[in-house]
Parts: structure tokens; C-alpha cells; sequence
């Protein structure tokens, strides 16, 4: 089946003072229907600028290079015209911080208005309009929303807001929602709220996710696939399943060995030594050489293909974790 | 915005203008004798007692403040030594002119100064940009006596094609305006420009055009508005620039209105001329910023909300 969204080979790079500084180097991704992906990896692994690269979002000083499809058809990510007839109708973004993410001078229903109207092709009256919004609303579990129509952000939670933003997005009905880290700024109990929303608004409408996160944990409780970024690059993806029990890259690995377990008595984390590198400072070869344990003489000199651990399993190593026995197994059955 | 915001507004306004006058009034009679100034140094010291006998300058200057303020509630604003009539009525005169001086520099201020910030915040770091700003410093840094003499001996002494001074017609009005507006619209580009930068940048105008708008929809939108609201604060400053320059530029092309007459009745100690204009200049400044005050709670409706703590 044709995938919704296909990159080949996306490269984005920032035009600076210094030079052109590559942010995502040679992404490919697809991201079929219905389905949840996981998007991690530590700040400044290049998940958002990807995501804002689909959406036609990047600032005039990105430059693109590779292509991404929608739908089988190629966009032209950098035409403002084209894409803002799919943004709002076919995709549709939401962001970290909902406080932020909201006018703060206008209220939540002229916002609203504005989201349904310009994914309505024809006039709508205001009575329409209102019955519209409040459906939305009440689509994304919002209480009261008559009340809300005429508040402003400030006079609302940050969960509340985070869900009144996704209601503006659902306004058309768009196929994929990109979720940049829509629960960081949130309190817990809140986030596994939207979380929870998320997953009704894919087994309602069927619609797909693609989740950008720290939160493995909401990886694994939410996603279908998980795919893992470093530098601008994907190390590893597939079914969370078969990642997250059998990660092959010493840098997913890393990943889940640093979260805190409930069911273990081993106290002891294990963060991964060092920092991201800056983007204009990246080493030759592979970009998480100077951070893996496991790195070989080779890992510096040349960049890792990508690599099957099975048809769906697929990771860029050098050096790989072996295939543990559980998933041997899972094989051979 | 809330009754409690606006009252406390209202009496903040208030003694401002009271601490202005009360402060000009004494200020004014320790730094010289009026008797002196309109009768001349080698005048007769009868005179000189009839004088300040008359006018209650031999009182205490408690005695005189407490006169002045009872007169100044009752409506009573002095009488000019000098124009030997009201004060308030020769003040009066002056300011119509005054009026359309600063009328046709504000509304040239607004139409120059808002679009060029705005084009150059759009334009942000282009050469476009970077003229305008480079303009805008030249602009604002050029104090008004200079470019008006400059103007002065270009289009009038070089080119004759405008008259040095005085008023009347619409060439009188050429320079003066073309004087104030240059430094006035300089300062509203550079502030819509950083006003509008700061809002392009906000995340809502992100979110704004994931909801399907265009760019030049999200920022007629969402970024405009928003960008107007600290640019009415400017509002505040800018009419207190316009008066200060206003006394410069009147004085430099003879342009009979207000700030000319400070100019000359300072001079004089004419003290009833002197703070019926600072009294009016004090008005007119807690006014606007009063309204600005006021206009800013309601454009903006965190302002409000967080001044009474709801």
C-alpha cells in the first residue's frame, strides 16, 4: 500500500553567518495510514526540523534537499501557496509549549473560527461556525466549551490548551498529525491525558501519528514503530516491539538503558557519556563513534549503511548489539 | 480591565500633573525677580514694590502657591506681564497652530514610520532592511535645530522655493513638518520593526500557518495586531518628543505657536504664560499616557487580569 508520507533522502541545512550547517542528513521515512510512529532521540538529533520540513514550516534560511511525498506526490515543501492548502486539510502540526502555541489576545473560539473557515471551502454562518467549534471541542474532551469559546489562553490550562490546539487542527480533517513533544510542558497526569487522546483520535478517525518525543515510555505504551534519530540521522526503527526489546544500535540501546525502571532493583542508570555534538562539528564517519562503546576503528573512518536485523527490524552499526535469544526465538516460530 | 485598574490610573494621572505645576510654579519664582524683567534693571524701586505689590510677588511663596492653586480651580490662570492681557487667552491663540503642526507631523509620522518598520522587519536582514535602519539611526540622530537650519539654507537661501519662516500657507508648513517628521518616524520604524520581529518569531504564528494560512495571512492576522500593541506605548513617548521638538522647530522657522511662546515668555518671566503651557504640555502627556494606559488593557486582556490578580 502506498505510504501517506515518504521522505527519500531529505537533507535540511541552515544557512548561517558560518557556512551552511547540516541539520537532517539523508532521512527516509514512511509513514503509512493509521499508523503511530515514534519519533526520538535527544534534542538536537534533528526530529523537529524534519517534521517542520513536511509541514513547509522551516525558516527562509533552510535549505532542503531530497524529497518528501504525500500521498505518491511529490511537495513542494518550500512553496507557501501549495503547501498551505495541505496544511490544516491534509496535515497538521501540534506543538510543545500549548501556552505559547495560542494567540494570547485573541479568544479560543475566534482561533477556532478562523481554523474552520479556511479549511471550508464555502461561507459558513456564524451559528454554523459555532456549532462547529463546539463539536470539535467536544471531540477532544474539552468541558464546557461553551464556556471556553470566549476565554482567553491565559485563563486556560496548559492541558486544556494543548487540547483546544488540537481541535483547531482537526478542523479539516487532516490524514496525519505531527505531534512535536505535545506533552513536555505538561503535568504528568495531563500528559497521559493527551496521549490518550491521540491514540482515540487514531482509532476514531483513523488518522496517523507521528509522535516526536523524549518519553520512551509513551513510545511503548502508544507507538506502532518507533524510529530513532542521531545527528540528523535515523540509527534504527521498526515495530517498538522488536526495538525496544532487541535494540541493535548501541545508541537505542543507550537510550533505554538510561530511563529508570520500575520493575528492576538495580538503582544504577547508565546515561550515555557526552553531549550531542554540534551539527558543524560533526566527526567523519559515524556520528555516535565518539560516544558508543562499542565503537570499532572503522566507525570513524566510514558512515554505516543501513542494515536489516529482519524484514522489518532495520538499523545503521558498524558494531551492533547481537540478536538476544528472546527475539531468536520469536525468529524461528 | 476592571473599574479598580482604571481609577488607579486615573488618580496616578492626577497627581502628576499636580507635582509638574507645583514644581514649574516654584521653580519659576526662585530663578528670578519678573519685576525685573518687565520694568527693566534701572527702573524705579517704587515701581518695582508697586509691581510685585500688584501681582502678590512681595506674599510668601507659600502664600503665592496656595493663591495660585485656589485661582487655578476657580478657572483663573494669570495675567500675562508681557501681552498685558489673560494669559489663557494668549495662549489659546497660539494653540491652533501648534495643533496642526503636530496634527500633519503625527499623521506623517504614522504613514512613514509603521509601513517601514513593518517592510523592514519582513524583510529582516535584507539590504532593505539594513537601509531602512541605517536611515532610521541617521534620522533620529540628527537633532531637529541642525536638519531645520540645513533645510533652511537649501530650500530657501540655495533654491528659493520656500519661505524661512512664519506660518500661513501650505509652504510655511513644508519645513517644520519635514523637520519633526524625519526624527518621529524615524523612531516608530525602528520600534514597529523590532515590535514586529518579536511577534514573527512567536510560536502561535507557527501555529497559525499549520492551521492551513498563509504567510501573509498569519502575519495580517496574527502578527500585526499583536505588533500594535507595545507600539501604542510608543504613542506615550512620541507625543512628549513632539512637544520638545515642537520648541525647537517652532523656534528655528519663527512658527507662531506654543512652543515658541515657552521659549519667549521664559525669557521674559512671564510666569502666568510660562505654566499655563507647562500645565497644559503636563496635561496633555499624562493624558495620552492615560489612554495609552487604559487602551493597552483592553488590547491586551492579560493586562487586566494580572493587575487585580484574577
Amino acid at each position: 500500500m502506498q505510504p501517506l508520507l515518504e521522505m527519500r533522502n531529505l537533507q535540511v541545512g541552515f544557512a548561517t553567518e558560518l557556512g551552511p550547517v547540516p541539520v537532517v542528513r539523508g532521512v527516509d521515512l514512511q509513514i503509512g495510514r493509521g499508523e503511530i510512529v515514534g519519533l526520538v532521540g535527544e534534542s538536537g538529533s534533528g526530529k523537529s526540523v524534519t517534521c517542520m520540513a513536511a509541514m513547509g514550516l522551516l525558516d527562509d534560511n533552510a535549505r532542503l534537499q531530497g524529497e518528501i511525498r504525500w500521498q505518491g506526490k511529490r511537495l513542494a515543501t518550500q512553496n507557501d501557496k501549495a503547501m498551505s492548502v495541505l496544511r490544516g486539510s491534509e496535515l497538521a502540526m501540534i506543538f510543545q509549549d500549548p501556552m505559547s502555541t495560542l494567540n494570547p489576545v485573541q479568544t479560543i473560539g475566534k482561533q477556532l473560527y478562523e481554523a474552520i473557515c479556511i479549511n471550508h471551502p464555502e461561507r459558513m454562518s456564524r451559528r454554523k461556525l459555532q456549532t462547529r467549534a463546539l463539536d470539535l471541542l467536544r471531540d477532544v474532551g474539552v468541558p464546557a466549551p461553551e464556556q471556553r469559546l470566549k476565554a482567553y489562553p491565559h485563563q486556560l490550562s496548559g492541558g486544556l490548551n494543548q487540547r483546544v490546539v488540537i481541535a483547531m487542527m482537526l478542523a479539516g480533517n487532516p490524514s496525519l498529525l505531527i505531534a512535536d513533544e505535545p506533552t513536555t510542558a505538561l503535568d504528568v497526569t495531563v500528559q497521559a491525558q493527551i496521549i490518550e487522546l491521540l491514540q482515540e483520535l487514531r482509532s476514531k478517525r483513523g488518522m496517523s501519528i507521528i509522535l516526536v518525543t523524549h518519553d520512551l515510555g509513551v513510545v511503548a505504551e502508544t507507538c506502532d514503530r518507533v524510529v530513532v534519530m542521531y545527528c540528523g540521522e535515523i540509527v534504527e526503527h521498526g515495530p517498538v516491539s522488536k526495538v525496544f526489546s532487541n535494540p541493535r544500535h548501541p545508541y537505542t540501546h543507550g537510550l533505554l538503558a538510561s530511563l529508570p525502571r520500575i520493575d528492576s532493583s538495580d538503582t544504577n542508570l547508565e546515561p550515555i557519556p557526552g553531549v550531542v555534538p554540534h551539527p558543524d562539528q560533526l566527526s567523519e564517519g559515524c556520528a555516535f563513534a565518539p560516544r558508543c562503546p562499542h565503537a570499532a576503528a572503522c566507525c570513524y573512518s566510514g558512515s554505516p549503511m543501513m542494515q536489516c536485523s529482519d524484514s522489518e527490524h532495520l538499523f545503521a552499526c558498524f558494531s551492533p548489539f547481537p540478536v538476544n535469544a528472546e527475539s531468536r526465538q520469536a525468529h524461528a516460530s | 480591565m476592571t473599574p479598580l485598574y482604571a481609577l488607579q490610573k486615573i488618580t496616578r494621572a492626577l497627581l502628576t500633573v499636580l507635582l509638574i505645576v507645583s514644581t514649574v510654579f516654584i521653580v519659576l519664582r526662585l530663578s528670578g525677580d519678573p519685576a525685573i524683567y518687565v520694568l527693566g534693571l534701572d527702573a524705579d524701586p517704587q515701581a518695582l514694590d508697586a509691581f510685585r505689590t500688584r501681582w502678590g510677588l512681595d506674599q510668601p511663596i507659600f502664600v503665592q502657591y496656595l493663591q495660585f492653586l485656589s485661582n487655578c480651580l476657580q478657572g483663573d490662570f494669570g495675567y500675562s506681564y508681557f501681552e498685558e492681557r489673560d494669559a489663557m487667552e494668549a495662549v489659546l491663540e497660539r494653540l491652533p497652530q501648534t495643533l496642526l503642526l503636530m496634527g500633519v507631523t503625527g499623521l506623517f509620522t504614522v504613514l512613514i514610520g509603521i509601513p517601514a518598520g513593518v517592510y523592514a522587519a519582513l524583510h529582516h536582514n535584507s539590504w532593505i532592511d539594513r537601509m531602512t535602519m541605517l536611515v532610521s539611526v541617521a534620522g533620529f540622530s540628527l537633532p531637529n535645530f541642525v536638519l531645520g537650519i540645513f533645510l533652511i539654507l537649501l530650500f530657501s537661501v540655495t533654491w528659493q522655493l520656500l519661505p524661512t519662516g512664519g506660518s500661513g500657507t501650505w509652504q510655511h508648513l513644508v519645513m517644520p513638518v519635514l523637520t519633526m517628521t524625519v526624527a518621529e518616524a524615524a523612531v516608530f520604524a525602528r520600534f514597529t520593526r523590532s515590535a514586529m520581529l518579536e511577534v514573527l518569531h512567536q510560536p502561535y504564528m507557527r501555529t497559525a500557518r499549520a492551521k492551513g494560512l498563509r504567510w501573509h495571512q498569519a502575519v495580517r492576522r496574527h502578527a500585526l495586531p499583536n505588533a500594535a500593541i507595545p507600539l501604542v506605548t510608543v504613542v506615550g513617548f512620541f507625543v512628549g518628543t513632539l512637544i520638545a521638538g515642537g520648541v525647537v522647530t517652532e523656534s528655528v522657522f519663527a512658527w507662531p505657536g506654543l512652543g515658541r511662546l515657552l521659549v519667549t515668555s521664559v525669557a521674559n518671566r512671564d510666569l502666568a504664560v510660562v505654566q499655563i503651557i507647562v500645565m497644559l504640555i503636563a496635561c496633555s502627556m499624562v493624558l495620552t499616557n492615560l489612554i495609552v494606559d487604559l487602551l493597552y488593557g483592553w488590547l491586551d486582556p492579560r493586562v487586566g487580569s494580572l493587575r487585580t490578580g484574577n
